[in-house]
């Protein structure tokens, strides 16, 4: 934004220059010997001006950008946060949250506002007594005999060209501070390394070996800063064809693994196997062309149902959405809408239930095809009956995929091959529901709890 | 992501949006919002004209001491030292210098009060809308994008500031200018002012045929940024579906291509500006050859004095740089004035129903919820409740349940108002929450959200959100109560654990 104005102004500016200003003081040097010190001192006074105005405005032009931030931000939170707001009645507290920021804002710009409100006047004021003193000087060597009165007018046309051109520069400069400003934000961010960087003699293509897709061996991690990891000695394996559940208490560290699998963080100990190879050997591109994720918080980008769908695989075709729309129990839903698949999503999927865009993001993650899928806690909004028939349908469907499946509720993984009971970052248990209930006392324990609130 | 959501999304239609559609209502509004700080105003018209009239008459002022100085050459022939000049230039000179510096004073107090007049009015504008924010109806968020409501409240209404500032400066200063000089030049010399004037209409003439041609350009400039901004906003929040679904590459396609509209949009506009510029700028030039040439021969004719004619040269460069000027400031102005229609709409959107409260105080609640036929429909066209009925008792947990996409927090969003009626009532106890205020209501339900949502601050920052005032005890019963205290407790900075708005760092 900043950068945007500095640009315009300086192209307005820039058009006047063209080495006007030393044409100018050669000019006057021919046409007088004597007076051209006179714009040149003009000038010199000028540039010490423009000095320290420089001086005094950039620290406040500096802080004029974080400012805008803190607006953005603001006013970015109250459109995003309007049910939460509204929803626990703080709507004035939000109003005075905003209003200090606007008024600090405002502050800071009148504040910059105001030292350059001195500019033009000094301009003004150099340039009258420029003025006067190139008539009394020339005035004198007139009456010496030495100068011709036309020459006095040329110097004083001369004086007024320099320092237009001067002014106008003097505009350019002053953005500078602001424009530096934006420079560094933006390389601030260009410089900032991607935290997973593709090895350069990555697995050209990884080779399916056996049946373990996924392997971790001895796997601990903690996210960055943090003390204590969240993730210790994790050793597990899932296989082609069967499913693999992950339970475990809130924050116990579920998605966690999940995001792992995608190398969305780089792990500390261990190692990850997918298809047989370490995924920090793999490029990231290729390593989640092999897993369809279905996150945890439901995200849909504006646009279309279709568009939506679309989007792990742009050429799907209308048959492999229905398809897949069919097996998330989507399909009933979107038969109702008017325009069908290709009804409007609003921003962040707001006009539709819970629910519903849990499915759309399940459906999405189905049309993307891939021997891998990960959902992460991604029935927690659907009822138990839409619940069961999802997961048969996709037992059915997925008959040699990997899947995984992360899940609060017993009832959606008791029929898993395997399931993984997590307990603040180590694992409690695996094996089968029946094996759990009788050596897992974690499982046990949320098992009964369930029941006992179901029943 | 296709044509027709585009344009939804930047609220930019090029055709229709921010081509200024009623510019004359937009600028009185504008002008009634100025003309609160009536004080500032008038101070910055009153020294404005001061400003301009004594540089107006310097000119003149000069004019005087060259033929004070000429006159005495032809009189008394060339010699004489510095204080025969004071005596024959010395008063004009004393008069020029006071000219000068009192113009130089007056146009600083103009400049100091403009300086925050223009940045006063937005800020009120910023805080109206703010509020506006609080006041739409949920359904206005259902159908606009954050970044365009965004790009209003923050990049629209900084164009309109900037426009204000040095514009409306320049404009004044310009105007008065011109038309201070004009008459001065016409009492002078009538025939040569026409003939200047003539000269420059051709100028002004060119300088309004670029400027509709570079507006165009302008639009397009903008509209691609406003895409630009709703696109990256977007893409910003859905950036782990992005990197899990390998859409990198096709984003970083769509957003070179938004980008690189803008840039062959701006460079364009750049050229218009680069390749007219100097046409416009001999144009007016033209005056000034004009004025020498005619003026030397009225001069030879012994109908007009040196010192005239050097006036006149001055008056000249004094309104051809307003001229010139003129086509920028056109653009801005226009551009602008989009920009503020585009922060009008928005302030003139419906809102809420207003809370017609009959009740001052805050009733006691038992808590019975009643909803009786109540008729709901997201889409008016389109149902979604006709005739619910339901009752809860006071004490009484009611579990909501249902397929899913049945209504169930609609339910809820109807109880908290988020929604109004489209008939039926919904009762708490036995009023109708229609006679609550809504904040009233909101201070008697307690809620939460399907969609977790947390704002940029401490996590107990973020507990006591329902209630400012809560004690840090209170933030760890309601902890407890929700099941949090302990994996609270297990961060590095415990309640004081700073997250980040909707970001990814809690399960
Ligand atoms: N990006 C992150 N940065 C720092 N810490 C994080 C981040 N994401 C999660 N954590 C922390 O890691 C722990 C495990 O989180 P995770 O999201 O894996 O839990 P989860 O088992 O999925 O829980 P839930 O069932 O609530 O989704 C939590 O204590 C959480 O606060
Ligand atoms: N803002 C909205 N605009 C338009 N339609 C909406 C909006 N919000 C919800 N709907 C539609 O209204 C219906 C009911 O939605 P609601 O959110 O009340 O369902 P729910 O019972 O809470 O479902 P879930 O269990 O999935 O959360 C759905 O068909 C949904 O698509
Ligand atoms: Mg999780
Ligand atoms: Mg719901």
């Amino acid at each position: 934004m900043g950068l945007q104005v500095a640009k315009h102004n300086k192209r307005n500016q820039r058009l006047h220059q063209h080495g006007c200003i030393s044409d100018a003081v050669v000019m006057t040097g021919m046409v007088s010997m004597e007076l051209v010190y006179i714009p040149l001192a003009a000038m010199v006074i000028f540039m010490i001006l423009i000095l320290v105005l420089f001086k005094k405005a950039s620290p406040v032009s500096r802080t004029i950008q974080t400012r805008v931030d803190r607006v953005n931000r603001i006013v970015r939170e109250s459109v995003v946060g309007v049910r939460v707001i509204r929803a626990f009645d703080n709507t004035s507290y939000e109003q005075k949250r905003s209003d200090d920021t606007f008024v600090a804002y405002a502050d800071n710009v009148i504040h910059l506002n105001r030292i350059f409100a001195m500019f033009n006047p000094m301009v003004w004021a150099i340039m009258g007594i420029t003025m006067v003193a190139v008539v009394w000087f020339g005035g004198y060597l007139v009456l010496q005999a030495t100068t011709q009165i036309g020459s006095i007018m040329a110097v004083m046309q001369y004086t007024v060209i320099i320092l237009m051109f001067l002014m106008m520069s003097a505009m350019v400069i002053v953005m500078v501070p602001r424009m530096i400003a934006c420079l560094e934000r933006i390389s601030e961010v260009l410089d900032t390394a991607p935290e997973i960087a593709d090895d350069r003699e990555a697995v050209a293509s990884p080779s399916v070996k056996g049946s373990k897709l996924i392997v971790f061996n001895d796997v601990s991690f903690s996210y960055q800063g943090a003390e204590e990891p969240v993730l210790r000695n994790l050793s597990f394996c899932c296989e082609a064809g069967k499913t693999t559940a992950i339970i475990g208490g809130t924050g116990s560290g579920k998605s966690t693994i999940a995001a792992l699998m995608l190398r969305l963080y780089d792990i500390q100990e261990g190692q990850i196997l997918v298809a047989g190879n370490d995924i920090r050997r793999m490029t990231q591109h290729d390593l989640r062309e092999s897993i369809s994720y279905v996150p945890q918080k439901a995200f849909l980008f504006s646009g279309t149902i279709a568009e939506n769908l679309r989007t792990g695989k742009p050429d799907a075709t209308d048959a492999d959405l229905r398809q897949a729309v069919k097996i998330a129990q989507a399909e009933a839903f979107i038969t109702t809408l008017e325009a069908g698949y290709q009804s409007p999503v609003a921003q962040g999927g707001s006009n539709f239930s819970g629910g519903q865009k849990q499915r759309l993001c399940i459906a999405r993650a189905l049309v993307k095809k891939a021997p891998i899928y990960i959902f992460d806690d991604s029935f927690s909004a659907l009822d138990y009956q839409t619940d069961a028939a999802l997961r048969s349908e996709l037992k059915l469907a997925m008959k040699d995929a990997c899947l995984i499946v992360v899940a609060q509720r017993i009832s959606s993984i008791m029929d898993a091959d395997q399931i993984i009971v997590l307990d603040n970052g180590s694992i409690a248990g695996i094996g089968r529901h029946e094996e759990l209930l009788r050596d897992c006392s974690l499982y046990r324990e949320i098992a009964d709890s369930q029941v006992k609130r179901e029943g | 992501m296709d044509e027709k959501n585009t344009q939804d999304r930047s609220g930019l239609d090029p055709e229709m949006a921010d081509a200024p559609q009623n510019t004359r209502k937009t600028i009185k509004r504008l002008i009634a919002l100025l003309l609160e700080q009536k004080v500032a105003v008038v101070l910055i018209i009153l020294s404005t004209l001061l400003s301009i009239g004594l540089f107006a008459v310097t000119p003149l002022i000069m004019g005087w001491a060259i033929d004070a100085l000429i006159d005495n050459l032809r009189v008394n022939g060339p010699g004489g030292g510095f204080s025969e000049l004071a005596e024959i230039i010395g008063v004009p000179l004393m008069l020029l210098a006071a000219a000068y510096l009192l113009s130089a004073c007056f146009s600083f107090v103009q400049e100091y009060t403009m300086a925050s007049v223009g940045e006063k009015l937005v800020l009120s504008l910023r805080q109206k809308i703010s509020e506006k924010i609080t006041r739409l109806p949920l359904r206005y968020y259902d159908s606009h994008q954050t970044g365009d409501l965004l790009s209003r409240t923050t990049n629209d209404l900084d164009r309109v500031a900037e426009v204000l500032k040095t514009g409306l400066l320049q404009f004044i200063n310009g105007t008065v200018n011109i038309a201070v000089s004009i008459v001065v030049m016409l009492s002078l010399n009538v025939f040569l002012t026409v003939l200047i004037l003539l000269a420059m209409s051709i100028s002004v003439v060119v300088t309004k045929w670029i400027s509709a041609k570079n507006f165009k350009v302008a639009l397009d400039n903008q509209s691609a940024l406003g895409e630009l901004n709703s696109q990256i906003e977007e893409l910003y929040t859905g950036n782990l579906i992005i990197k899990t679904f390998n859409r990198q590459e096709a984003v970083r396609g769509t957003v070179k291509a938004i980008s690189q509209r803008q840039y062959e949009a701006n460079k364009k506009a750049q050229f218009v500006m680069f390749a007219i510029y100097p046409v416009i700028r001999f144009l007016t030039q033209l005056g000034f050859v004009m004025t020498a040439i005619v003026g030397g021969i009225l001069v030879v004719n012994n109908t007009m004095t040196i010192g005239i004619v050097q006036a006149f040269l001055q008056y000249v460069n004094q309104i051809s740089e307003p001229i010139t000027q003129a086509s920028y400031f056109l653009n801005s102005f226009q551009s602008a004035m989009a920009s503020a229609e585009r922060v009008f709409d928005v302030l003139d959107e419906e809102e809420e129903r207003p809370d017609h409260s009959t009740l001052q105080e805050l009733p006691k609640t038992r808590g019975a919820v009643t909803f009786e036929e109540v008729q709901f429909g997201y889409i008016p066209e389109k149902m979604l409740m006709k005739g619910v009925s339901l009752s809860v008792k006071p004490n009484e947990m009611v579990a909501i349940v249902g397929p899913t996409g049945a209504g169930k927090t609609t339910l809820v969003n109807l109880l908290m108002r988020f929604y109004e009626l489209n008939g039926g009532r919904i009762l708490i106890d036995d009023t109708d929450i229609q006679e609550l205020s809504k904040s009233q209501l909101r201070k008697i339900v307690g809620m939460v959200l399907q969609d977790t949502w947390l704002f940029n601050g401490t996590i107990a920052e973020n507990i006591a959100y329902g209630k400012m005032d809560a004690t840090r005890e209170e933030i760890v019963a309601a902890a407890t109560a929700s099941r949090c205290d302990h994996f609270i407790r297990t961060l590095p900075q415990g309640y004081d654990t700073v997250i980040a708005g909707e970001d990814g760092s809690l399960s």
